[in-house]
């Protein structure tokens, strides 16, 4: 019953693993993979290496943009918050200073301040998670038995079945044409 | 090909020097030069007007000595924090710091002119002295008090005491009183001698860390021993606790005491932002200079810069914010005594200093926080160095803006310039004369390969 219901289910490659034995190998084999034209592709190593970023092609993140967009918001709300509730919709005037003069604008600052960095939290850390693609519950590479070592002593690049370039036959000479120590093909059951 | 000895792995100790042939070989005499120029004029402003020369003297004194604090600070801290990657340009800071005992000596004047400065030893001001005429005489012709009646008259902010009879003679008056209640309060610290024995202290104790940090950083060129890096590490925190403490009493002694009423408990922190700031600021432009004359070699990259750059942002913020919370405090709690300090910056002394003060918000703050907020300006060299002297220029305004309202409004003049060449002119010379002494990158230290490669990620 069980066997009959597995054969039924096609089962597809879904990632392409190609292992390196040391960190130079991996670095030099991912400027190739980029100069490929390869897009949906990642490498993962146990420690950070230094020239990744440019061997990956990477472009600047842009979660600058979405951090300055969330604290500008966070800048202007707070002021027109402040300024609507206690100079427009009901007027408070504490210690001589009526809300509403420019005079008055040191007293906003503090509320200002604080929820530009509090927006500017919030955009950093969701930015982070949504630019990553976070959460998610699991990633085809964890099929792969071989992948443990990724947080041990080797070092992977990973090429995605979803990748446009992406031929299970071509991607893996590929890979094994840039002295992969290892190249394995991650099959998964799809849908 | 012989495999590499370990002697081979460590940096040629001469690698990084001043050689007779480098376009910076001699020119501490240029610097010095300066310097002599600047204390000549000084010299003929103290002939002048004794109280404007003491003012701009303190003024002169402070931007170089905030710099070689400021540069004793960072030495500490790297040690501290055992950072790798400041090994490459942490020589210069140590460098700059390291004619802390010529403060001693430049300290003279200050010392001999101290009762024109000082409110608390009878210094009277422009403004106070015009003011001073008339309530003296009004002082003898009546003299009813309403709080003396009440028997509470020590306890009564001089505002209250005078309410229902407020009229402006009397508020003065009563305001004079006030602060002569004040500056009696604080007598403990302010008397001639405990505060020329603590300036004694401050000096001491800053020259004495210095020569440590100096003499373990520059021995290790040779020797290459870890011990002097640890030792370093292991002093760092005593040292940063004893800079705290001295730096703060030195900024309420000589700047804060120059108005003899004011309170602010900020005020040392707030100091120690400018020194800091100022400190960066300069580290980034020396390197670059050095660099730009081949100098440096590969010690010091774009990572470095970078890191700097970042440092320089963050203090950007980080005296913003103490300096807003200083005014912050002041301003909305609205005390007589208090506010006076601002006044003098902005209303007071004839509106002259407003120009400077929007100017401090603008290009200390504003200008430079947006500039320097992204990395790819950090990492263009150039424009880092843009932003670097735009705080240098702002850290002078804002030295003259801590120190020049006592004396009376913004007309700046020749003294000044002459003090500050003079005194920043003497300073650079004895950092410029060691630069050609010892090697521009501390090569002896264990560390360095590793600084090398160091990259941001």
């Amino acid at each position: 019953m069980e066997e009959a219901k597995a054969t039924e289910r096609k089962i597809a490659p879904t990632v392409i693993l190609a292992e390196f034995e040391d960190a130079g190998a991996a670095l030099h084999a991912a400027e190739k993979v980029r100069d490929a034209g390869y897009s949906r592709w990642d490498t993962h190593t146990p420690f950070p290496i230094h020239g990744m970023d440019a061997a990956m092609g990477m472009k600047d993140s842009r979660l600058g943009w979405i951090v300055i967009a969330c604290a500008l918001t966070g800048l202007t709300g707070a002021f027109t918050m402040m300024h609507w509730m206690n100079g427009i919709d009901y007027v408070t005037v504490v210690g001589d200073k009526p809300p509403g003069a420019p005079g008055t604008i040191p007293s906003m600052v503090p509320i200002m301040f604080e929820l530009t960095i509090l927006l500017s939290a919030f955009g950093a850390v969701l930015g982070m998670f949504g630019l990553n693609q976070l959460p998610r519950h699991n990633h085809p590479v964890f099929a792969s038995d071989r992948f443990r070592a990724a947080s041990i002593d080797r070092y992977f690049i990973s090429i995605e079945a979803e990748d446009p370039k992406f031929d299970v036959k071509a991607t893996r000479e590929f890979l094994e044409g840039i002295h992969a120590a290892h190249v394995e093909v991650v099959e998964e059951e799809v849908e | 090909m012989s495999p590499p000895t370990k002697a081979s792995l460590r940096p040629d100790p001469n690698q990084y020097r001043i050689t007779s042939k480098s376009t910076w070989a001699g020119k501490w005499r240029i610097a010095a030069g300066v310097g002599v120029f600047g204390l000549g004029i000084a010299a003929y402003g103290w002939k002048v007007d004794p109280t404007r020369f003491a003012f701009s003297y303190l003024f002169g004194y402070f931007v170089a000595l905030s710099l070689a604090l400021g540069s004793m600070f960072f030495v500490m801290v790297q040690y501290a924090t055992k950072s790798g990657w400041s090994v490459t340009v942490r020589r210069v800071s140590e460098l700059l710091m390291r004619p802390m005992p010529i403060f001693a000596v430049l300290a003279i004047p200050l010392v001999l002119t101290i009762h024109l400065l000082f409110p608390w030893l009878g210094a009277k001001h422009h403004e106070e002295a015009e003011a001073g005429h008339d309530t003296s005489a009004e002082h003898s012709s009546s003299d009813s008090p309403l709080a003396e009646e009440r028997g509470y008259a020590d306890r009564e902010p001089a505002a209250m005491r005078d309410m229902p009879l407020a009229s402006p003679k009397r508020m003065e008056r009563a305001e004079e009183r006030e602060e002569t209640g004040i500056i009696e309060h604080k007598h403990f610290l302010l008397n001639k001698q405990f505060f020329l024995a603590r300036l004694i202290l401050y000096l001491v104790v800053w020259s004495w860390i210095v020569h440590r940090y100096f003499k373990w950083s520059t021995d290790q060129d040779q020797s290459g021993s870890l011990e002097n890096t640890t030792a370093g590490q292991r002093f760092a925190p005593a040292g940063i606790i004893l800079f705290a403490f001295t730096l703060t009493f030195f900024a309420f002694d000589w700047l804060l005491s120059l108005d003899g009423t004011w309170y602010s408990t900020i005020f040392g922190v707030y100091i120690f932002a400018q020194c800091a700031l100022f400190q960066f600021a300069c580290l980034i432009l020396m390197t670059l200079a050095l660099r730009s004359s081949g100098l440096l070699g590969k010690a010091v990259n774009v990572e470095h810069f970078h890191d700097l750059g970042k440092f320089l942002f963050g203090f950007i913020v980080f005296w913003t914010y103490i300096a807003f919370a200083q005014f912050f405090l002041t301003w909305y709690s609205n005390i007589p005594d208090e506010v006076a300090w601002y006044h003098k910056r902005w209303g007071d002394n004839g509106g002259t200093w407003q120009t400077a003060s929007i100017a401090l918000v603008l290009f200390n703050f504003f200008v430079p926080f947006w500039f320097l907020m992204s990395r790819n300006i950090k990492r263009r060299l150039h424009l880092l160095g843009i932003g670097a002297g735009c705080i240098v220029v702002m850290h002078v305004v804002e030295v003259y803006w801590v120190v020049m309202p006592n004396f009376g409004p913004m007309e700046p003049s020749i003294v000044d310039l002459g003090c500050l060449l003079g005194i920043f002119g003497v300073y650079m010379a004895f950092v410029l004369h060691g630069m050609e002494e010892y090697s521009l990158v501390a090569v002896g230290d264990p560390r360095l390969p590793r600084a090398l490669e160091f990259e941001n990620a």
